[in-house]
């Protein structure tokens, strides 16, 4: 294969992976905190469409980045009332808020449809390493939020497994009873970090209009919520491997691209379907690893389970 | 204002020793949900309320061809709902049904591209038995993954419907395509012969066989499994699964062979809406029906009439959504309709499990005070 093509393929991967290794990110930090949210494909879908009326409206590509992340934010927020504080089933209200992103969106955004954006998160050249040949326009010419989004799983190891904070929210994933025994408000944190994941789900949707799309188009995030969630079980719950498995998603969707250059007789809905494909065999062959060496369950203990206090 | 709000600071809330009375909730929140649904889509599309609500009792019990379609839709939801509800029954989602019902139909089809002059009594029914072979495969690997390997079922039937998505698009489009096929990629038509009629019912209605194929499955599998050690040891693995496990119990088996039921259910939704309404393979088969199904089995609550009920609550909804699109709101429209019906059902689950208490008046009474939930 040609280097061009290459360094381009891993550039594109580059992109790709950056909106699910954000929401996947903050779908961590809402699992840690013992709530599985489902409905991250629609915290996404909102923030996208919120972005890019933000930034239609303001012509400013960070207020639009950042009404994203608010609509994300809020989406995620209104979901954690629902099952946090009514007790509402995690995958119930879920898939409510799913559906209810993908109607509310489809309804405000008729009219957004197909405009170009007003304003695009911009491409950054590193100076210096964005010359080098192939590793420069593989590497170093990427979006600007491509290069924080790779920190993002630095900072949440950090922040999980370096700090107080982080000890006390792994303690309400892990133990929310005891967590409450020692004073921590376990329905408080719970809220606070689903929105929290709600924000990142949204940022990542304001990734996928402003920065990759350049438009909205109904249902743009076509399932890389879900992505986001397979992502977290690829990577265990643990935070740096989050990144293997966003490009582990990234790079197989470049393959339809290399296959057209290259003229390989496959057909391009093989290519569709690989990454959905790639990333389940992973998922599954990391599972079986994990079985074979009889680890224990890798996710926080009360994960999805509801929290009553004074229950048990 | 103040001081109201300093009152209602002191009410807690608490958990139920036993949650509340179920039917009441259920029934209670999906009413309000399908009011409140209805009412914001009404509101939103900015429709006519006089027109629209005419143009509702036409599309389902007014006139002949509503009442055909809109027993068509519940077909659809029925069998998809029975797909997800039986998972849902031993504690498992099943939300890969779309990519089930896709691959059912596929079966279907390709038994119609084998045998084309079979006759229709021998042709029918081999697709039907396709379509159920077909949709209980595409659950296997989940179900295994799921039983075998911890793997969450949600994440992988939700991501085998992205694979089958592609799956529909190579064979409608590259393999059974038309020469000439315009907008969406479709494939040439099923054998005329196997076509699915309609019975006259009086009055100059007429029901779709596919919907009393599908009111029949369901009886059957429901009767099937009340009567059965098969149903029995489904509700003991859905109240616990290590009861059941100790009990002696095959668990795992269980779990599979109700995930391929689920399959099968969602593979025979897809032969009768394609011989019934579509009359060729492609994505038109699904309107994300299959993610419908499970807002269905979620507020029904089991596999039995209730099932019935609600599939015909959703079709509805469903019609109402489309006839809202015809005065300019877009087709999306109608998952915000389901969204806020589950919204409002999840709210009402949720709510069986607490009581708001005040602790003042508690003290004062020497009993806690339960509030109604419902009057919220």
């Amino acid at each position: 294969m040609r280097d061009g093509l290459v360094s381009a393929s891993i550039a594109t991967a580059i992109m790709a992976a950056t909106p699910v290794l954000i929401a996947a990110t903050g779908e961590l930090l809402a699992e840690i905190a013992g709530v599985y949210n489902i409905g991250i494909e629609g915290a996404m879908l909102i923030g996208a469409l919120g972005a890019f009326i933000g930034v239609q409206h303001t012509d400013a590509v960070l207020l639009g980045m950042l009404t994203g992340i608010a609509a994300g934010a809020l989406a995620s927020f209104l979901f954690a009332l629902a099952v946090v504080v009514l007790k509402a089933d995690v995958v119930v209200g879920g898939l409510a808020l799913v559906f209810v992103a993908l109607g509310l969106t489809g309804l405000i955004g008729k009219d957004y449809v197909q405009q170009p954006a007003h304003a695009t998160i911009p491409k950054w050249d590193i100076p210096g390493l964005s010359d080098i040949p192939f590793w420069g326009e593989a590497f170093f010419q990427q979006l600007s939020i491509s290069y924080f989004a790779f920190l993002f799983p630095v900072a949440a190891v950090f922040l999980l497994y370096r700090t107080q904070h982080g000890l006390n929210l792994r303690a309400i994933g892990e133990d929310p009873g005891a967590a409450d025994a020692t004073g921590l408000t376990v329905t408080g944190w719970r809220i606070f970090y689903v929105s929290v994941g709600g924000a990142f789900a949204g940022l990542a949707g304001s990734v996928l209009t402003l920065g990759i799309v350049g438009t909205w188009l109904p249902n743009v995030t076509s399932g890389e919520g879900w992505i986001a969630l397979a992502v977290v079980i690829f990577a265990s719950w643990r935070p740096l491997p989050l990144i293997a498995g966003a490009l582990l998603f990234g790079g197989l969707g470049t393959f339809g691209n290399v296959a057209q250059v290259e003229g390989w007789s496959i057909t391009p809905e093989f290519f569709s379907a690989l990454p959905y494909i790639g990333t389940l065999a992973m998922v599954y062959f990391l599972a079986l690893l994990r079985i074979r060496r009889g680890g224990g369950a890798p996710w926080p203990a009360a994960l999805g389970l509801p929290f009553f206090r004074g229950a048990d | 204002v103040i001081d109201a709000v300093r009152s209602l600071s002191t009410w807690r809330i608490e958990r139920r020793a036993t949650p509340g009375g179920s039917a009441r909730y259920r029934i209670g929140s999906i009413a309000i949900g399908v009011v409140f649904s209805t009412a914001f889509g009404l509101v939103v599309s900015g429709a006519d309320s006089g027109q629209f609500f005419e143009g509702l009792w036409n599309s389902t019990l007014g006139e002949p061809a509503g009442f055909e379609n809109m027993l068509t839709v519940a077909a659809g939801l029925l069998l998809l709902g029975l797909a997800a509800a039986l998972p849902l029954k031993i504690g498992l989602w099943n939300i890969g049904g779309d990519g089930q019902l896709f691959l059912g139909a596929w079966g279907a089809f390709a038994m119609g591209e084998l045998f084309p002059d079979m006759s229709s009594s021998l042709l029918i029914p081999l697709m039907f038995v396709a379509a159920a072979v077909c949709g209980a495969i595409w659950t296997i690997i989940p179900a295994l993954a799921r039983v075998y390997l911890n793997v969450n079922e949600i994440i992988s039937t939700l991501l085998f419907n992205f694979i089958a998505a592609s799956w529909v698009i190579y064979w409608a489009g590259a393999k059974w395509g038309e020469e000439a096929s315009a907008g969406s990629v479709k494939s040439r038509n099923v054998p005329p012969q196997t076509i699915l009629e309609t019975i006259p019912v009086g009055g100059g209605y007429f029901v779709p066989i596919g919907f009393v194929v599908a009111v029949v499955i369901v009886a059957v599998v429901w009767l099937f499994l009340r009567g059965s050690v098969f149903g029995y040891e489904m509700s003991i693995i859905g109240s616990s699964p290590r009861a059941a496990t100790y009990a002696g119990m095959p668990t795992k088996r269980v779990m599979i062979a109700v995930f391929a039921l689920g399959g099968v259910a969602a593979g025979l939704a897809g032969v009768l809406e394609m011989l019934t309404n579509v009359q060729r393979y492609g994505p038109a088969l699904s309107n994300n029906t299959g993610y419908t199904g499970v807002v269905v089995a979620v507020l029904a609550g089991g596999f039995g009439p209730e099932l019935l009920v609600m599939a015909i609550v959703f079709a509805v909804i469903a019609i109402a959504g489309n006839i809202l699109t015809i005065t300019g709101a877009p087709g999306e429209l109608v998952f915000a309709m389901y969204g806020l019906t589950l919204v409002c059902a999840a709210i009402g689950q949720g709510l069986r499990h607490v009581r708001l208490v005040n602790p003042a008046r508690a003290e004062r009474d020497g009993s806690a005070v339960v509030v109604p939930e419902g009057a919220q």
